[in-house]
This record gives structure tokens, C-alpha cells and sequence, in this order.
């Protein structure tokens, strides 16, 4: 059925299966190849961005083509309603206990930076992925593709960082693989990790869960590992370095979670950044959201690399911070409690869940203005004149 | 009034064309009925009175109803009677009327016994056009200051001449149940004007007066306070609009009727700030006079530096501001009555900060009865000389048009609000034209459907929306969706095209939700369910989107400076090849990178791009238009390199050198800094380096002030030579996927690219060597002017093509537009601008239009102008193939 995934003439690419398409997001036409016309009615002609034949770095961003390809090639390849919720995380009843499990793989350029390096990264973003569907970090996996040339002792410093790392999350790597690619095949290390958490509580996590009237939260000032790997990588430090937050979040939420039980959904903000994931959650809970720009919190390091390379800041990643949608009446307890805990001393509410315009984010402006946080293809372009 | 508003009549035919008379009625005298179909302009614009009228002097006798597709008339009498009835309809309409066809054919007489008029049939194809929205009429004004007229002093005085139309129609046919006027109930003196067929308000259906229409009243806040609450007027409070409700908060007086108008004219004289309701939407008034209201109006609505237009009451006090030629009155004073921009007299009575170091002013005449209250005092004084009227909107955000609305998002610029309860159903901002003086008349070629006027537009709205575009092919329906900044979108039916209102910046919200209703109400009142969607090829842009979830339609990407040439050639009826210039601030490119100073080979189509400005990094992305100074640094790392540091000139010295060296390693390394051909960037970079603008507050605002510092003084009267050799011409590799044949619509051009740099050296010794602004501005203009030139004959010489169109936000420079006018016509080759659309992207959706249509009708594969697909950004894309399964 899905022949099209395979097909080698891109003409044929054109055409999906209209249950390919999320609900009411296509044009159906008639299809015009002979062989699509047979009597089957249901193939439509894919929308634009689907219509390219190859992968373009764009479909990495965690914008736009990033989401078209998980809903044209990969959900209706694994169809299962665990898949479908599109957390960062599965969480399942096993033998009685309910799991989280959750995998990612990390490719950075350059491979140690201000902060951080991918070994930490690697730990982190794992472990911040089950936290984020309120489990506690228990395994991980680690699988390394090292490139031919890789300095021995680059590879011992990250494996040494993943040790601390793992040490600080509170979670052991037990299981593990190597393999090694040519030379000029690789940038030196991919990791891929793979996590297991408990999850000891009753509450139910997820990004569907947003209602009218729910505070938006994010637990510390925005972009700043984006910012720091950039400004690293493309020789644009100037005065003091910016820093990666990449830290693990596992017992700020284990303390947000002992403080309310108002929490309806956490997230960290990492491909696509802030904007990119409010919009995940807004569409997937179909309810709409405004923003206060001023209150927002980037430091100022950031938003004036961000203002020089012309970067929004609210799209650039972060691998330590976290958006929670708390119930309304439990903002001041759940601010309270991260403000308390070294990971989100500077804890902030930056917004609320609405019933108008769904799956739309909006900011209220310095001016006055109401503009549309809107969710990109991928790299931004200049959209004024 | 120049003739271009009224292109409808333009193509009236001969309404007896083609008839066909049976031959028993050869006899003159013996009674004959025709059964007439009138389409055109004819609802609204008291056409059934008129017909009812002329059947009268003509002693017949018949029928006559609205329909959807204009209006449907019997008329019976002698033969010759009949004929000179039929005979004068197109000679004798009303003034606001205008018909596009007549037909007619011959049937027995049905013995009618007198001429009445029938109800609406609401039924058949909907093409019967909307009328815009009309300045109130000379006959309405006498009576509004008539003390013996009922309605002396009424705010909503209309007649079938004047008044609301586009802004209030939900629906057709255009009756008052399908309007905002429907809950309003006529009374009997109303109403037997409506029904009388002899009267000026026949039908009328706005009509209303002080005892049953709408009514004014003021809402009193301090500036910066509360939001005041919105309520109905004191003598109405028993009908509460749905927009407004009928509580009253305390502290907030709401004086009624004409105590409202005479209470918010003492706001104004008092320097306070008053939203004021009106046609389309709220505007923001203030004492033009008074120099702290304007200040205090600038700083509360966030609108640093951008001119305010001025409201004067007529052409006498327009003369105390600006040189005003025949042509300009009259274009002021015109039915459209649109923001007209006109030299300003040096000694203009109006304070700095309306428009300031602008030596233009917009001005505009007033064009409701409210507007008129507001000037002429109950004693017949003049109470203002100029009153600043500014969209009612904080920043750029759309402008209010509902009470409630308004009341709360101005609240923290207002001091009053003056409210009215009929309900504005689509926004329509002022229009705003540029008006060009008599001798600067462009001369067109014979050809040319569409005589020159005096004027280009530069917003079309109010007034001129929806009056369609007419085409010489017939396109079937079609939507565009326009593009990101001023966004319009066009449905087309036929061989009309109709633009909608001014939309605006559609990162705004209050704009993405007025670009789906417009779209749907577009659709409702033109009865066109669109099959195939225009949008642009950014993916990006929030109408492409929008485009690409419609439900059960085609959708086709039109790439941005295709959709410009083809909008003009659209507007001159032109089929091409064209040789099209198309300069603006930035459209994406196939290759995906941003296009914007582009000589294209185009038809409707497909295009060939021929040549371009080169390509510098646009460093930092948006940041960079905003930042006028990042490019002029680009432009100088590419002329001098790392020397550029040693230049004795004062924008290096101002730099901040280590920002600017971060900067420079971000364009250089093509960090979120896409390469751009963008002719806007080029005067940005310009206007940089001379010192006049470093960082823009709004769109174009760097550019226009480089074109004014020409007009500054300049002592010495030097001028350079004319060198078209400033900006190098350079062909591209022979290998260049851009040239490729396939792709072309006509004769094949080896492309070019066009290289400032030369320029940018040549304006570098200019500035060292002290020389005056104003002649750095020409030379560089001249510069430009003349590689443009020299370009389009290069390109023409090769093609045989003698057809130069002109289009883009760039073309709003009135130098560039006139001299390269004459520049490219002294080589003998005709020149196209525009005159019924704006260059910018407020006119881009005609274009779209056109291109996609002429895709969709070339069906496959061998009309690879169209794209039907976003490209790879970065690879080049030969479009072509994909079209194949469409």
C-alpha cells in the first residue's frame, strides 16, 4: 500500500495514500497517472514540502518537515496508539509497573563545547526525555558510530563525561555498541542512547493534555546550548563564552511532582526550541496559547549573538530546561517548588492555554501587537520585504 | 477624475450588438418587448430608479429585478421607443453605475400596464458587481447642513449615489437583509422614500435617518487608563447592537448623537486623541495643529517615524498644505477619496511630527457625514484646519472595526471613542495613492488598453475594492492568496479579477484570521468556489500555508518576482514574452535563495531569469532589513575586502568593529546569512553608507529617504555624466542551469549578472570627497537607472522582445520609475508600469492569478514556469518534470 516510500521516479512520489494526511490538511484530486487512477480514489497529491524525492537537512530541524516525515513515513509504517501520542517518551504498564522508555541519537558539531560536549548530551537528553513523562531514570543503553582517524583520547574524554553524567542522573549504562565508519564518514562521534525509567505515580503526562485556563512555565532562561554550540563552532565568541545548559532535569520534576498534581504536561525544549514545542503541544491538545514576550527569559549574552546572526531565540534549543503546563491553580505551588531546586531557581510563568485560535501560538508583543509564533520548515528565511 | 477608477466603463459595448430582430417588427411604431440582461455595477447605484425613471420619459411599460447577474428588465412598448430606451442605458447611468454587457432578445408583449419594480431573484450565477464604498454625495451634503432638511446634522446621510457598500454586504444580491444595515427597521418617511421609484434614496439600501438608522455616540476614558466600556448611544439603548453592549460603567459619560460629535470635536481642540469610527474601520484623529497630540499619538500607538495622513475638509485648506494641480484636486476630491501623497508647501500650517523630514504629506478630503460633522460646527464653523487620521490599530496590527474591539485594544491610546452601531463588516483601510504631476505624464504605447493616468497606487482599498481587473482571457476561477507583508489576496471569475482590501502583515493574528474571512466572504459575493490556489513559493509565508489546507483544491506555487511581471502584464493585457524587470525588497528564489533585483523573460506561463544583481550574503536574515547598515558592510567586504576597515569614510569610522567583524565572519561563512539579489538591500546599503539611515522603522523607510536626499539642495550643480558602466555586466558561466533553454517562454537569453560593486567604489570616493548628498543620491540613482537600461536593450537586442514591464515594491521610487521609463524607451522599446495596482505585493496576487491559470490550462509538463513543489533549499531546481502529474 505504501508503495510510494519506495518508489524510484519521484512522479510517483507525488501521489500518498489519503490516510497518509492528517485530517483535513489536503487537497484531494484526482489523481492523473494511469496507474493511480485505477479505481482508487483515496491517493492525493502530497503537499509541497512532501513532494521531494530526497531528505534535506530541513527534515532534521524539528520544524515542519520534521513532523511531515513522522506523519508520512514513519507513523503509518508503525501504526500503534504508543507511537501516535508523539511524546519524547513511551510509557507503558509491564509485569504490573508502569515504564518509560525512550531513545535519541546525538550528532554535534563540534564535539566538546562551552558547557558540554556530546557525552554529556547524550546522558542528558535521555534521561530529560523519560523525565519529561514523569519517570524516574533507572538504564541506559549507549551505541557509538566512531569515525576512522578519531583520536583515542577525544573518545575517552567523552566516555569519561557520560560516566560523570550518568553518575549525576542517577542512572547506569548498561548495555552498549561500537562500530566504526571510513574515514570522512562521520564527524568524528554519533551516540545514540536508549533510556528505561519507572514512572511511581498516577499521573498521565502528555502533550494532548492542555486545557483552556493551564499556565505555561519554563524553568530558566531559553537557547542558550543552541547558542553556546553555535558561537563555538563558527568562531563567533566574543567577551565571555556562552554556556550549554545541558543538565539533567529528573529530580526537578520528581520535586514538581511531589508539589502539585496539577501538572499536565513537560516537555524540554530542545529541536525547534521553545516555539516549535508549544506548537507540538497546542496542535495536539487543540487549544490555542498566548505568550507575554517581555516575560520570557533569555540572558542577555544570548539574545545579542541571537540579534546579531538574526535568530529568534524562542526557536533556538535548549538540553536543560523544561515547559510544563500546570493547571492554573497550581502555578505559585509548582513556581514555589522549581524555585526552590537548583535546576529552576529562575523558574518563570510566560503565559497561558486559551480556547481561541487552536493549535495557534501567539505573543503579545512589547508594542502591543499580537504576532503568530509560528512553526518553520526548517533553516529561517526572510519572510519580510 | 482620472479615468483609470472607472475601467469598467471601458469596455461598455454596443448594447444592440448582435441582437436579433425577429422580422415582424419591422414596424417602428408596433409594441414590441425586449427581455434585457444588464451586467456590470448595476446594484446599489440606484440603477432600478434610474431604469424606472427612463421608462417613464420614454412612455414604456415592463418590469425590472436585481439577480445575481446584474439586473433582469422587460420592457415593452413601440419598437423605436424601446431602442432608444436600450440606447441610453449605458449613456445616462448613474454616476456611480457601471455596464459591463447589455443583451437583449425580442419576445410578444405580455401587455404589462405599467413599469414596476420586482423583487430580487437571489438565484443563477452571482455576477453582478458590488459596488465600493462611495464618498457621500454633493445632494447628501446639502441636506446634512440644510437646518430645514429631517436630516440636518444625520451622520449616516446616503443616498443610491453615496455611502456604505463593500464594507457592509454580506451577500448578494444587494438587498438591506443581506447587509449590516438589516436590523435597522425603516421608518415610514425612510420607507417611502425607499419605495418610490422617483426618489433618490429608491432603494437605497442603507437608508436611514435620525428616528430609525444607526446613531453616533462618545465614549470619554483617560488616555493610558481603564478600558472603557462599550455601550450603546442613549437614545438607541433599547437596540443594542451586537457589537455593543448596554451596560454603562461608572465614570464613563456617554453623551449621545450630535452632543457625541461636538464632544469628541472639544477632545480634539482640547490636543486629546479620538478613535473615531468610521466607513471601514476606526481611525485615530488628533489636531494636525497641535504639536504635543501628535507627539503623545505617536508615542501611545508605537509609531515612531512613519508619516500620518491629514484629514482637511477641502480642497481650499488642502492648498494651505501642498501644491495641489487640477489633476491632483481632482484625484482628492474623487468618489474614492483615497490618502492622496502630494509636495508639501514649506510653509504647510501642520506640526513636525505628522511626517517628519517628509517633503510629501498625505492628504485626504473627508468622505462620510461624521467626518464633516466633525470639522463643521452646529454653527457653521470650521473647528480644525487638518486633523491627523491614522489607521485605528497599535503599530502594524490590522485596524479595529468593532466597538468592543476597539475599545479595549485602544485603550492606552484614546482619550474618547467615537462609536457608531452600524456594524462594519469588512475592514477596508484608507487607500493611498502617489500622485504624479501632469508633466510627468508617461507616455504608453498606442497598444495600451488603459489610458495614463496621474497617479500610482500604493494601497488599494477603500474606494477601489472590490472594482474588478478586467483580462483579455477568461482564467475560470481561481484564488491567490497574495504574499506575507500587505497582503491581498484576488478571486477570479472569468475574465475578472477582484483584489481584495488591504489585509496587511500577516505575522499578525487579527490579519491571518481577516485573510481566511476575506477569502470566504470574496468567494460568498462573487458565487465563485475556486478550484485551483496561487500562493507563493516561500514555504514558509503563512498564505502558503494557508493556501495548502484548503480542502478539495489544486494548489500551485508561483514563485514571488513571476507573479509581479505577470501582475503588470495582466494590468496592460499583455500576453508576452516580456522582458520584466522586477526590483523589490525580497521574493524566494527556485534556487532558494532570495531573489529580489531580477530581469526575467516571462509569460504567463514561465519565465527565464536573464539576469540579477549579484549575490551578497544577507547577514543575519531579517535582521539585516531591518539593519540597513549590515548590508552596506557586505557590500563594501565585497568591493574592498578586508581594506574596507582602512577607509576614511564616516560610516566605517561609526562601526562597532567587533560586532561588525563578528558580523562579517557570519556573512562570509553564510551563517544565517542567505545569499540575496535583492535590489531593496542595494538601496539600504546605499542609503547606509551615506549616513542617512542606519537601522529602518518600517518597510522602504531607508530607500524613500535616499530618493528624497535628492531633492535636497545642492549648491554646486554638479552632475555626474550618465554612466550605465557603474554597474558591471557580467555574463554567466555558459553552463548556468538558469539559462536553460527548456525553461524559457520565448527566444532563448544567455543571463548575466549585474555587479554594484564598481558603484559602491564610485559612491566611496563621492562620500571622501566631501561632495553633497543630494548628487551622491542622483549619481547613484542615475547609476542604477542606466544599468537597467542598458540590461533590458542587452536582453532585447538578443530576443527580438521590445515589451519592458515594471514591477516591485522598488517601482514606489518615483525617480527610478520615470527615468527608467524614458531610459529604456529612448532605446526604442515600450515600457509598462503600473496604474490599477500597486508595484509592491499589495498587487501580487493579479499575478498569481494569472500565472497559475495559464499552468493549469497548459496541463502537463511542458510549461515548466509553474512549480508545483518547494525545491531543496540550497540545490538548484530545474522545474519541469513534477508538472507532469497534474
Amino acid at each position: 500500500m505504501f508503495e510510494w516510500l519506495v518508489s524510484t521516479t519521484w512522479q510517483d512520489a507525488l501521489f500518498i495514500p489519503a490516510a497518509a494526511l492528517p485530517a483535513g490538511k489536503a487537497a484531494i484530486l484526482p489523481p492523473s497517472k494511469d496507474r493511480l487512477a485505477q479505481n482508487d480514489p483515496t491517493w492525493v497529491l502530497a503537499p509541497p514540502a512532501m513532494r521531494s524525492k530526497e531528505i534535506q537537512l530541513g527534515h532534521g530541524s524539528g520544524g515542519r518537515l520534521t513532523a511531515e516525515l513522522m506523519q508520512r513515513v514513519f507513523l503509518p509504517a508503525y501504526s500503534n496508539p504508543l507511537l501516535a501520542i508523539l511524546n519524547d517518551q513511551a510509557v507503558f504498564s509491564l509485569d504490573g509497573g508502569r515504564l518509560a522508555f525512550t531513545t535519541d541519537t546525538f550528532v554535534v558539531k563540534p564535539l566538546f563545547f562551552p558547557g558540554g560536549d556530546i557525552g554529556k548530551l547524550a546522558v542528558n537528553g535521555t534521561v530529560n526525555d523519560l523525565a519529561m513523562g514523569g519517570a524516574r531514570p533507572r538504564y541506559l543503553s549507549a551505541s557509538f558510530v566512531l569515525e576512522e582517524g578519531l583520536p583515542i583520547d577525544e573518545l575517552k574524554r567523552v566516555v569519561a563525561s557520560m560516566a560523570e553524567a550518568a553518575g549525576q542522573a542517577e542512572v547506569e549504562i548498561v548495555t552498549g555498541d561500537t562500530k566504526v565508519v571510513e574515514r570522512g564518514h562521520g564527524d568524528g562521534i554519533y551516540i545514540n542512547t536508549a533510556g528505561v525509567g519507572v514512572v511511581e505515580h498516577a499521573c498521565c503526562l502528555s502533550a494532548n493534555q492542555a486545557q483552556a485556563g493551564d499556565t505555561i512555565i519554563v524553568s530558566g532562561p531559553l537557547g542558550d546550548h543552541g547558542m553556546a554550540v553555535m558561537a563555538r563552532r563558527e568562531g563567533l565568541e566574543f567577551d565571555a563564552p556562552i554556556e550549554s545548559d545541558t543538565q539533567p532535569l529528573h529530580d526537578l520534576v520528581a520535586t514538581m511532582l511531589a508539589a502539585v498534581d496539577g501538572l499536565r504536561c513537560l516537555r524540554d525544549p530542545t529541536r525547534g526550541g521553545l516555539a516549535t514545542t508549544l506548537n507540538e503541544i497546542a496542535e495536539s491538545s487543540g487549544v490555542g496559547m498566548v505568550l507575554d514576550e517581555r516575560a520570557i527569559p533569555v540572558r542577555p549574552a544570548v539574545a545579542g549573538l541571537c540579534e546579531l546572526l538574526g535568530l529568534d531565540p524562542f526557536y533556538v534549543p535548549c538540553e536543560g530546561r523544561l515547559v510544563a503546563i500546570v493547571r492554573a491553580s497550581d502555578t505559585d505551588a509548582v513556581l514555589e517548588a522549581m524555585r526552590a531546586h537548583p535546576r529552576g531557581e529562575q523558574a518563570i510563568a510566560i503565559g497561558q492555554v486559551v480556547a481561541d485560535h487552536p493549535s495557534t501560538v501567539v505573543m503579545k508583543t512589547c508594542v502591543g501587537g499580537t504576532r503568530i509564533v509560528d512553526v518553520l520548515s526548517g533553516e529561517q528565511l526572510p519572510r519580510i520585504c | 477624475m482620472s479615468n483609470y477608477h472607472e475601467s469598467v466603463e471601458c469596455r461598455t459595448g454596443d448594447p444592440l450588438a448582435g441582437s436579433r430582430f425577429p422580422a415582424t417588427t419591422s414596424d417602428q411604431r408596433a409594441t414590441v418587448r425586449a427581455v434585457v440582461q444588464i451586467e456590470g455595477r448595476v446594484q446599489g447605484v440606484g440603477f432600478r430608479p434610474f431604469l424606472y425613471q427612463l421608462a417613464g420619459q420614454h412612455g414604456l411599460r415592463g418590469t425590472v429585478r436585481n439577480c445575481a447577474t446584474g439586473v433582469d428588465l422587460q420592457i415593452e412598448g413601440p419598437r423605436q421607443a424601446v431602442e432608444s430606451f436600450l440606447a441610453d442605458i449605458p449613456r445616462r447611468r448613474p454616476p456611480a453605475a457601471a455596464v459591463t454587457a447589455i443583451r437583449h432578445r425580442w419576445a410578444e408583449p405580455a401587455g404589462y400596464p405599467a413599469f414596476v419594480i420586482g423583487q430580487s431573484d437571489p438565484e443563477g450565477h452571482r455576477s453582478a458587481l458590488i459596488a465600493p464604498d462611495l464618498a457621500v454625495c454633493d445632494d447628501c451634503l446639502q441636506e446634512l447642513f440644510d437646518p430645514s432638511d429631517r436630516r440636518y446634522r444625520y451622520p449616516f446621510i446616503n443616498c443610491t449615489n453615496c455611502g456604505p457598500r463593500f464594507s457592509i454586504i454580506a451577500d448578494v444580491p444587494y438587498d438591506r437583509a443581506a447587509t449590516t444595515m438589516s436590523r435597522f427597521a425603516m421608518c415610514a418617511a425612510c420607507r417611502a422614500e425607499y419605495e418610490d421609484p422617483a426618489d433618490r434614496r429608491f432603494h437605497a439600501e442603507p437608508n436611514a435617518c435620525s428616528a430609525c438608522g444607526p446613531q453616533v455616540w462618545l465614549v470619554e476614558g483617560p488616555g493610558n487608563g481603564p478600558t472603557p466600556p462599550p455601550t450603546t448611544p442613549l437614545s438607541a439603548a433599547g437596540k443594542a447592537a451586537g457589537n455593543a453592549l448596554p451596560h454603562q460603567g461608572a465614570g464613563w459619560a456617554t453623551p449621545g448623537r450630535e452632543e457625541g460629535i461636538d464632544a469628541a470635536a472639544a477632545w480634539l481642540q482640547r490636543g486629546g486623541i479620538v478613535a473615531v469610527k468610521g466607513l471601514g474601520g476606526f481611525h485615530l484623529a488628533c489636531d494636525a495643529a497641535n504639536a504635543q497630540a501628535v507627539e503623545t499619538l505617536r508615542q501611545r500607538k508605537h509609531r515612531e517615524e512613519k508619516p500620518f495622513a491629514l484629514m482637511v475638509p477641502d480642497l481650499e485648506t488642502a492648498r494651505q498644505f501642498c501644491h495641489l494641480e487640477a489633476g491632483a484636486a481632482q484625484l482628492l476630491s474623487s468618489r474614492q477619496r483615497p490618502i492622496t501623497l502630494l509636495p508639501r508647501r514649506h510653509d504647510a500650517p501642520v506640526a513636525d511630527a505628522v511626517a517628519p523630514g517628509n517633503p510629501w504629506l498625505g492628504l485626504l478630503l473627508p468622505y462620510t457625514p461624521l467626518h464633516y460633522l466633525l470639522f463643521i460646527s452646529p454653527t457653521g464653523q470650521q473647528r480644525f484646519r487638518a486633523l491627523v487620521m491614522t489607521s485605528g490599530n497599535l503599530s502594524d496590527e490590522p485596524i479595529a472595526i468593532d466597538n468592543r474591539e476597539a475599545c479595549q485594544r485602544l485603550a492606552s491610546v484614546a482619550d474618547a471613542f467615537l462609536l457608531h452601531d452600524r456594524e462594519i463588516l469588512v475592514r477596508t483601510d484608507d487607500s493611498v495613492v502617489l500622485y504624479e504631476a501632469e508633466n510627468q505624464k508617461t507616455a504608453l504605447p498606442e497598444k495600451a488598453p488603459i489610458p495614463s493616468p496621474s497617479c500610482s497606487m500604493i494601497r488599494r482599498s477603500r474606494g477601489y475594492v472590490p472594482t474588478p481587473i478586467f483580462l483579455q482571457r477568461d482564467v475560470g476561477n481561481v484564488l491567490a492568496v497574495g504574499g506575507h507583508l500587505k497582503n491581498t489576496i484576488a478571486v477570479a471569475r472569468g475574465k475578472s479579477v477582484f483584489l481584495s482590501q488591504h489585509i496587511g502583515d500577516l505575522h499578525d493574528l487579527a490579519a491571518r484570521t481577516s485573510l481566511a474571512q476575506s477569502v470566504q466572504h470574496l468567494c460568498q459575493i462573487l458565487g465563485v468556489r475556486p478550484q485551483l490556489v496561487a500562493h507563493d513559493l516561500h514555504p514558509d509565508y503563512p498564505s502558503t500555508r494557508f493556501a495548502t489546507q484548503m480542502e478539495g483544491c489544486q494548489t500551485v506555487a508561483v514563485q514571488h518576482h513571476h507573479a509581479h511581471v505577470a501582475a503588470c502584464m495582466a494590468e496592460h493585457g499583455l500576453d508576452g514574452p516580456v522582458i520584466g524587470i522586477a526590483l523589490d525588497g525580497s521574493g524566494y528564489g527556485t534556487d532558494g535563495t532570495v531573489w529580489g533585483g531580477e530581469i526575467l523573460i516571462a509569460d504567463y506561463g514561465q519565465f527565464q531569469r536573464v539576469a540579477h544583481l549579484r549575490e551578497l550574503p544577507l547577514p543575519g536574515n531579517e535582521q539585516a532589513i531591518r539593519q540597513p547598515w549590515r548590508m552596506a558592510l557586505c557590500y563594501l567586504d565585497a568591493t574592498f575586502g578586508d581594506d574596507l576597515w582602512d577607509l576614511p569614510i564616516p560610516f566605517v569610522r561609526q562601526l562597532d568593529r567587533p560586532v561588525a567583524e563578528l558580523l562579517l565572519r557570519a556573512a562570509r561563512g553564510r551563517i544565517h546569512s542567505p545569499l540575496t539579489s535583492s535590489c531593496g538591500r542595494l538601496f539600504d546599503a546605499v542609503a547606509a553608507l551615506l549616513g542617512i539611515r542606519h537601522t529602518v522603522h518600517h518597510e522602504g523607510q531607508a530607500a524613500l529617504e535616499l530618493e528624497l536626499a535628492m531633492e535636497a539642495e545642492d549648491p554646486g550643480h554638479g552632475s555626474f555624466p550618465d554612466r550605465g558602466d557603474l554597474i558591471a555586466v557580467a555574463d554567466d558561466p555558459p553552463h548556468h542551469a538558469q539559462a536553460s533553454p527548456d525553461t524559457s517562454p520565448g527566444p532563448v537569453c544567455r543571463s548575466f549578472t549585474l555587479d554594484a560593486t564598481p558603484l559602491i567604489r564610485a559612491l566611496v570616493d563621492d562620500i571622501q570627497a566631501r561632495r553633497p548628498l543630494a548628487r551622491i543620491s542622483r549619481r547613484f540613482h542615475q547609476a542604477l537607472v542606466q544599468s537597467l537600461a542598458v540590461a533590458a536593450s542587452r536582453v532585447a537586442d538578443q530576443t527580438g522582445l521590445n515589451q519592458v514591464v515594471l514591477s516591485g515594491g522598488c517601482f514606489q521610487n518615483r525617480y527610478l520609475v520615470k527615468e527608467l521609463t524614458a531610459a529604456i524607451q529612448q532605446r526604442g522599446l515600450f515600457v509598462f508600469r503600473h496604474r490599477l495596482v500597486p508595484p509592491s505585493d499589495g498587487g501580487l496576487a493579479l499575478g498569481q492569478i494569472l500565472v497559475a491559470a495559464a499552468g493549469a490550462a497548459a496541463g502537463a509538463g511542458d510549461r515548466p514556469g509553474l512549480l508545483t513543489n518547494c525545491p531543496a533549499r540550497g540545490g538548484k531546481s530545474v522545474p519541469g518534470k513534477e508538472d507532469a502529474a497534474i
